[in-house]
């Protein structure tokens, strides 16, 4: 009995000491990164000077990067484009490749343990906001001013609005925006079988309710055809047609389905206005008369290629260039398969819109420590050239006399054996053999290299769209704090799942348009008059700051 | 023995036709993998393809063989299975015999120790944080270190090495062996179906592992080739399920199917082929622990 004693008595000795020694060695850790505020002060943004040899880094210099890799083009240390960069600016990246299926995960460990390294690409959303605020990571805002590139994009392009919606509730902004089109360009769009209209007689319709009629006469000649599918389930299909009625519906939507009202200057709930249920009676005539998928919901990918090859569909939402592949392979079965692009349609009231429309698709952050480093001008320096001519062509065209050649006029080629949409026969990748056209490294697009990487029927779309106004801004963000953040947490989540399974439960019929003021009381009743209110109240708050 | 009965005629018929249907279904996604990996992508596309390959074709094998990093992980991933198993299999040893003897002192309290961390951990970040603070980080080491021991291998081996009677041990010993020559003269050759079995356990697990590799690994040329294959599988899926973080027409693009199948081919069929070189200990393996002498 007494060795037992004994024994249990020196393991949890033991144990004890083990806990207590992890527990200092994870406040040790922690310790180092909160003792810097976020904020920087004026002294630090004006140390931030211009190097004496032009060139962003006198000497070399190497920064270490956490890069989100995409599969189709897995990250290479050997890109042309790398060497050129380090050739121009004498930086080089210290790559940390991680695969984009896993990179929230990797970065949340990263960022947690402190092992930050100074550039994160990428970075993900909702948590950089909780770490920005505890002063985790580097404040843009005070180094703007020393970024003159980056000052002339925001002028050249307008984009002060939408860098004003990227700000915290603190005002500042802690990402930089990467993947910047010079000019806005929205790439998914309604696709149609030309082919199959001509053969009838139908023009391209420009209205929902002439694709309507000629949908119908398509499907009484093709009855085992589906006319309209769609990609990616509900949310994708209402945001393709949303904007065209007037309201804020799928993706596009946010704030608990708030969209902001420019003429009454109000916060509405979209689900429950009169736009959107235009919108979902529409969706429900197309669905009742198998004009749109039944399977609307729950399409996968695989089913939706099958079906474009087979034939066995006219219309669908999808990206650009994808109907460079769909052609080629269409033309084996069927040769006059052709597959183009179409502008948005119109809606009711006349108007057409594409979904939402932002300048840039991604960002970067860099942790606070990084203000520490002794080659952070340089760091502030190349991030700015990343936004010049220079560094925006290196990454997007290339590097000259390779990938791309000028001509007297300033106008740029690709040259004959990058592969494009014009060029077919090429031999090499853009983004796979020389690092362009890239999530993580192409801070901005310029126009001219977009519209020479899509067909000429998506420039053809492109540009009516742009012509027409039709590309929809994006909404305006709303800034809540952290209280009235649990305050629209305890209901938004009801809400939205109630209205999520409502929205599609109109379109299939299950529910009558007869119910439609039993499901706005419902609305009511799980808080869209709470939120009403509180949105409303911060947006006053937020107008009256300014 | 009696004449078979009606009634077990039926049930026999019954027992062949449900295993064939368990067979078919359990096979038909490595034909169709198979079948997928040699057909042309515009079959696959458009689902023509189902037990036998359409436009057959090599290019999607050659683009993979001829993709350096393919390589780079299928060499990683062979380090990591041997090396991890050989390290493995050792440390197991180690533990699981002192402790199947009774007069260990300390026994109980140390295997009570050992299985509560079965049920409990301290969770993705702290682990995360141990491992950085030994400076195993970007290492081989991360990767073979932290899990060498699976408890539930060790006690599978502990309580077969109980199972070996005790009179063997103590013969030995009376001649003169010491512990650890009776371990390796004695024991180890009588426990051959519990090695064979538990290497097996650990050559799989490492074969197979992708995450701690995700975790601890900052460069490509340490990545063991499942995680390659995850980034081809998963890039392809999330965007299959994820349309909303789709900006251009470069994003959704998705990995062709033929070149994900050829590379899941060549990633599970080396250790398929080992399956039935180990299948009789595996067979006699799965009774382990289970008897005691």
């Amino acid at each position: 009995m007494e060795k037992v004693k004994i024994l249990k008595r020196c393991v949890s000795a033991c144990l004890a000491a083990t806990v207590a020694l992890g527990a200092a060695g994870c406040s040790g850790g922690g310790g180092t990164g909160s003792s810097k505020p976020a904020g920087g002060d004026a002294s630090a943004a004006s140390a931030v000077t211009v190097s004496k040899s032009g060139k962003v880094s006198d000497t070399p210099v190497t920064f270490t990067m956490l890069y989100a890799d995409n599969s189709t083009y897995p990250f290479k240390q050997s890109w042309e484009t790398l060497k050129k960069m380090k050739e121009l600016t004498n930086v080089s990246l210290n790559v940390t490749v991680v695969p984009d299926a896993d990179y929230p995960t990797k970065v949340q460990l990263l960022l947690n343990s402190g092992d930050i390294p100074d550039i994160v690409c990428n970075g993900v959303s909702g948590s950089v906001e909780e770490m920005a605020l505890n002063g985790k990571l580097l404040c843009f805002s005070d180094y703007v001013k020393s970024m003159p590139n980056f000052q002339k994009l925001v002028k050249n392009c307008d984009l002060s609005a939408q860098l004003e919606n990227s700000e915290l509730s603190d005002g500042k902004m802690y990402s930089l925006p990467v993947n910047v089109d010079e000019k806005r360009v929205q790439t998914e769009q309604w696709f149609v079988r030309k082919d199959l209209f001509d053969k009838n007689n139908l023009t391209i319709p420009t209205t929902w309710d002439e694709c309507y009629k000629d949908m119908k006469i398509l499907k009484a000649k093709y009855p085992k055809i589906i006319p309209i599918q769609n990609i990616y389930g509900t949310d994708d299909l209402l945001c393709m047609v949303g904007s065209s009625f007037g309201t804020v519906a799928g993706w596009d939507s946010a704030n608990t389905g708030f969209m902001y009202d420019k003429s009454s200057d109000k916060w509405i709930h979209a689900p429950t206005s009169d736009n959107y249920k235009a919108m979902l009676q529409f969706l429900h005539k197309l669905y009742a008369e198998g004009i749109l998928d039944k399977e609307f919901v729950t399409l996968d990918t695989t089913t939706y290629d099958q079906r474009i090859l087979k034939g066995q569909t006219i219309m669908w939402d999808g990206w650009f260039v994808g109907e460079v592949s769909y052609n080629e392979d269409g033309k084996k079965t069927d040769s006059n398969f052709n597959v183009v692009p179409i502008p948005a349609l119109a809606g009711p009231s006349g108007k057409a819109g594409t979904k939402v429309t932002g300048s840039w698709g991604h960002s970067m952050i860099c942790p606070a420590s990084v203000k520490d480093k002794e080659y952070f001008n340089t760091l502030i320096r190349w991030l700015d050239w990343m936004y010049s001519e220079d560094g925006a062509n290196l990454f997007s065209w290339g590097v000259k006399g390779v990938t791309y050649t000028e001509n007297s006029d300033g106008t740029k080629a690709f040259t004959s054996n990058i592969i494009s949409p014009t060029n077919p026969k090429g031999s090499k990748y853009l983004d796979r053999d020389y690092g362009c056209n890239n999530n993580n490294l192409s801070f901005v697009f310029p126009y001219d290299y977009l519209k020479a990487t899509f067909t000429k029927e998506d420039s053809a779309v492109l540009d009516e769209e742009s012509q027409k106004n039709m590309l929809t801004d994006p909404q305006p963000s709303l800034r809540l704090t952290s209280d009235e953040k649990e305050e629209e947490n305890l209901v938004s989540t009801a809400l939205k799942d109630y209205v999520d399974a409502e929205k599609e439960k109109f379109i299939m019929g299950k529910e009558s348009f007869n119910n439609w003021d039993a499901y706005v009381k419902e609305c009511d009743q799980k808080g869209r008059s709470k939120l009403s209110k509180l949105y409303n109240q911060v947006w006053q708050r937020q107008k009256s700051a300014k | 023995m009696k004449h078979a009965t009606n009634g077990y005629k039926v049930f026999t018929a019954f027992n062949i036709l449900f295993m064939i249907f368990v067979i078919v279904i359990t096979l038909f996604p490595f034909i169709y993998m198979l079948a997928v990996s040699f057909s042309g992508n515009s079959a696959v596309l458009r689902g023509d393809v189902l037990f036998y390959p359409i436009d057959f074709t090599v290019t999607a094998y050659r683009n993979i063989m001829n993709d350096a990093q393919f390589w780079v992980g299928y060499r990683n991933t062979l380090i990591y299975t041997v090396g991890g198993t050989l390290i493995s299999m050792a440390m197991t040893v180690a533990c699981a015999y002192p402790l199947s003897k009774k007069q260990l002192p300390g026994r109980g309290p140390l295997l009570m120790f050992m299985v509560f961390t079965m049920y409990f951990g301290g969770g993705l970040i702290p682990f995360y944080l141990l491992v950085r603070s030994l400076h195993l980080i970007n290492t081989v080491w991360a990767i073979l270190v932290p899990g060498a021991i699976s408890v539930y291998n060790m006690i599978v081996m502990k309580t077969f090495f109980e199972g070996i009677p005790q009179d063997i041990e103590e013969a030995a010993q009376i001649d003169g062996l010491s512990y650890i020559a009776t371990l390796f003269k004695i024991v180890l050759p009588l426990s051959k179906p519990v090695i064979a079995t538990i290497t097996l356990f650990y050559a799989v697990g490492f074969w197979n592992d992708w995450f701690n590799a995700m975790i601890y690994l900052n460069s490509n040329s340490l990545y063991p080739v499942t995680l390659y294959l995850r980034n081809l599988l998963m890039g392809a899926q999330l965007a299959a399920s994820n349309g909303q973080g789709i900006t251009s027409g470069s994003e959704a693009a998705v990995v062709p199917q033929t070149l994900q199948a050829a590379t899941v081919v060549l990633v599970t069929v080396p250790i398929l082929c080992i399956y039935p070189f180990i299948q009789k200990y595996f067979v006699k393996g799965v009774m382990l622990g289970s008897i005691k002498g």
